[in-house]
Formats: C-alpha cells, sequence, structure tokens
C-alpha cells in the first residue's frame, strides 16, 4: 500500500489531459477541499474517502511542500469506515429486542422495527468504538500522464477514482493490454489487424 | 465500442504477451533485446499460473517454466495468467509478479540503495550518549532533523520511482515488439507453429526466429 518503503503493488492509469499551468495552486485548493474530514461518532456517514499525506494517513495538513514532489504529486488515499463485529453486534441487537418487546409487552418485532433497532444499536456502539482506516498511496507523474495507485484492490480502486474525478475532474483511463496498446501509438496504424485478433490456441489437435 | 468493451474482449493479448516473453527467454537463454535498451536479462521464475475458464495449474519452482507442467497446460488450451519475473538490467536485478491481463505488477522489488536503514554514525550515539546536541536548541534540531527527514524521503522517492519508470519502460518496449509482430501476419504463418512446438517440448530453431524477428521489427520501425 505504501510507495515508499518496501515492495511494490501497483495498478497504474493514464492521464489524457495535460495539468494547466497553474497546476500547483488550482490542484492544492482542490485538494485541501478533499481532505479528508475524520470520521466521529457524530456523524451519520457510514464511510468517508479523501486525501492525506502520502504514507501518513493521520497527517492531514496538506500543502505544496509535501504534496508537489516537482512533477508528480504525491498523496494518500485516505478511507474511514465503520466496521462491527458481526458476534458484538448480534448480541446488542438481541439484547436490544427483548427489552423493546418487554416494553411494548409483544411477543414479535416488525422488519422495520427490527432495522431501526439495528440502527440504533450501531449508533450506540459508534462511541465505544473507533472507525477502521486504511490509507493507500497515490502518485501522479505529469511528465509520464500516469497515475500510479499502491494497490489492487477494486473496491479501493472505485473509491479512488471517484474521489479523483471529483478533485481533478479528469477521468482515469486504466492499464490493459488494449489501452497500452492504443497509449503506445501502435494501433494507431494497425487497428484493423488489432479488431481481427483471435486468442491463441495450443492445444494438441485431436486426429 | 464502449472503452470498457475494447478492454474486456482484448484481455488475451496480456497473456499471449506473458507466453512471449517466456518463449523468448527460453530460446533466448534469458537474454531479450529492446531498440531502446539493448540486451536485457529477464526469466520466469518462482510462480507461473496458467488458466483457462475454471481450470488452472500453478508452478512453484526456480525456473517454473522449464518443467513438463508448464507445457502440458500450454498443450491443454491454458495460457499464462500470471509469474513471476526477474529483469536483469544495468547492473541491477529486480523482482517481480506480472498479472497479464491488466499488465499490473505486484511485489515489485527495485534494487534501491537510499531507503536502506544506515547506521548512526559513532559521533552521533556519543553524543547522545553523552546528551548533548550538536549546539542549536532543542527544537531547532527537531525542526532542522524533520527537514533532513523529509528531504531523505523525497530522495527515496525519487530513486523508486526513477527505478520502477525504468523497469515498466522495459516491459512497455518488449510489450510493443510483442504486438508488433502478434498484428503482423509473421504471427500465424511462422510463429504460432514455433509456439506449438515450445508446447510440445520440442527444440526450436532460434535463429531462425532470431531473423523473422528482427526483420518485422525493423521493417515496423522504418514503416
Amino acid at each position: 500500500m505504501s510507495a515508499l518503503k518496501g515492495s511494490l503493488t501497483y495498478t497504474r492509469f493514464f492521464v489524457d489531459i495535460a495539468p494547466p499551468k497553474d497546476f500547483r495552486e488550482r490542484y492544492m485548493r482542490a485538494i485541501r477541499h478533499r481532505t479528508i474530514q475524520p470520521l466521529s461518532s457524530s456523524d451519520e456517514d457510514m464511510e468517508r474517502t479523501g486525501f492525506c499525506r502520502i504514507a501518513d494517513a493521520f497527517d492531514l495538513e496538506l500543502n505544496a511542500t509535501n504534496v508537489v514532489y516537482e512533477s508528480f504529486i504525491n498523496l494518500g488515499v485516505r478511507t474511514d469506515r465503520w466496521v462491527y463485529p458481526g458476534p458484538l453486534i448480534k448480541a446488542r441487537v438481541r439484547e436490544a429486542e427483548a427489552v423493546y418487546l418487554e416494553k411494548k409487552g409483544r411477543q414479535r418485532l416488525s422488519k422495520s422495527e427490527r432495522a431501526e433497532l439495528k440502527q440504533a444499536v450501531q449508533q450506540k456502539l459508534k462511541h465505544k468504538l473507533t472507525p477502521q482506516i486504511r490509507a493507500v498511496d497515490l502518485s501522479w507523474s505529469m511528465e509520464e500522464k500516469l497515475v500510479r495507485y499502491f494497490t489492487h484492490s477494486e473496491k479501493s480502486i472505485a473509491r479512488m477514482l471517484e474521489l479523483f474525478e471529483k478533485t481533478f475532474h479528469i477521468k482515469l483511463v486504466p492499464e490493459s493490454p488494449y489501452t497500452l496498446a492504443d497509449n503506445s501509438g501502435i494501433l494507431s496504424q494497425r487497428e484493423k489487424q488489432w479488431e481481427a485478433l483471435e486468442p491463441c490456441d495450443l492445444r494438441e489437435e485431436v486426429v | 465500442m464502449q472503452l470498457v468493451d475494447r478492454i474486456e474482449k482484448r484481455r488475451f493479448v496480456g497473456r499471449e504477451f506473458l507466453l512471449w516473453l517466456w518463449f523468448e527467454s527460453e530460446i533466448f537463454d534469458a537474454t531479450l533485446a529492446t531498440r531502446e535498451h539493448g540486451e536485457v536479462g529477464l526469466w520466469l521464475e518462482s510462480r507461473l499460473l496458467l488458466s483457462q475458464q475454471k481450470e488452472s495449474t500453478r508452478i512453484v519452482a526456480p525456473s517454473p517454466g522449464l518443467g513438463i507442467e508448464a507445457k502440458a497446460a500450454l498443450r491443454r488450451g491454458q495460457l499464462p495468467q500470471s509469474a513471476g519475473i526477474r529483469i536483469f538490467y544495468k547492473e541491477a536485478e529486480t523482482r517481480l509478479t506480472l498479472n497479464a491481463e491488466r499488465l499490473a505488477i505486484t511485489g515489485l522489488r527495485l534494487a534501491t540503495v537510499l531507503d536502506q536503514e544506515e547506521e548512526a554514525e559513532p559521533m552521533d550515539l556519543v553524543a547522545e550518549l553523552q546528551g548533548k546536541s550538536r549546539g542549536r536548541g532543542k527544537k531547532q534540531s527537531a525542526e532542522a532533523q524533520a527537514e533532513l527527514e523529509a528531504e531523505h524521503d523525497s530522495e527515496v522517492f525519487y530513486e523508486r520511482m526513477r527505478l520502477t519508470t525504468e523497469i515498466e519502460e522495459i516491459i512497455v518496449a518488449l510489450y510493443r515488439d510483442f504486438l508488433t509482430l502478434r498484428l503482423h501476419n509473421v504471427w500465424n504463418q511462422q510463429i504460432m507453429p514455433l509456439l506449438k512446438s515450445f508446447a510440445a517440448g520440442e527444440t526450436i530453431d532460434a535463429e531462425a526466429y532470431a531473423a523473422v524477428r528482427r526483420k518485422v521489427l525493423r521493417n515496423a520501425k522504418q514503416a
């Protein structure tokens, strides 16, 4: 998940536009606007994603010095999420149901009542638990027109793509055999051959 | 056609690229070449995963491509899905795992120098034991230390990105060469029969293949 330590596992994305001349000011404004507001127990959101400093999920003081490295924009994409341990939730909901039924003098709960109780239990638990915090490094190389995102997790990639688009108004194109071929210019004269490609089959022919 | 369809319909090309890397590495004794980089050492190592639909073959061995299991999987219609690869370039060795359908890299181990832990200088240790700082106030030295650390972090980052880009450029150059061959009629006429012989474990005429490869790539460059 880190760009600065250990071995690297990442996904590349192509950026098909050049950054504006005033990218430093403009992008820093946009980044600050999307810096994560840590989840707290009073929030209704169950999950929130925003930027933090690269390699430090808890540093939210983002400025040009710690974000812009020459022609790179380096950030962390942090996601805060309420995660309730299943057995704990089950036990607390059961307790709450018993209290509620006794109070109402009834035997059963309706579906909506059960959902409401569960929500109330979760809300209460927020005061006793802390949200799960995950951060993944992102490095945007403006010279190469490439974004490297240091994970292969599809959920994390989906969150990052949404955040990136909202922040910079740029749609990233994921690397794949097709997009790399297109990006390296090889398809411009061989589009027809590319369209006609059929997978290789090395199976032994059965006589 | 939508971009997502274009991406999904041609994911198999990544598997064929990995097959071609394996093929070239084996017949050229792990010495591949690109116009931009010259000779590059490249070989499959540690693990190779081949698959076709629900059937898959996982090989864990120092040279997973050399075993008969790997070739047998090819003959059953499976193609490489991912493989451990070692690249030797400019006196440095790099290891990675390539996911073929996404061309994504996992576990890239770079030959970095700057992020290796350095031992503290003896002078610093002595000063610390004696409770001395180097002539500055504590706050000032903490700030200076933070600045030094930030500078060191950025140096580490640049080194890692430089080496990462170097490896990516090798892979992209090889992919471009592969595509030039793959999209040429020489692929079906001359290379496919060689790949079938390769899958059958037969000896390949490496020089004849090298001549075909050279000719196609030279013509493509001139075009």
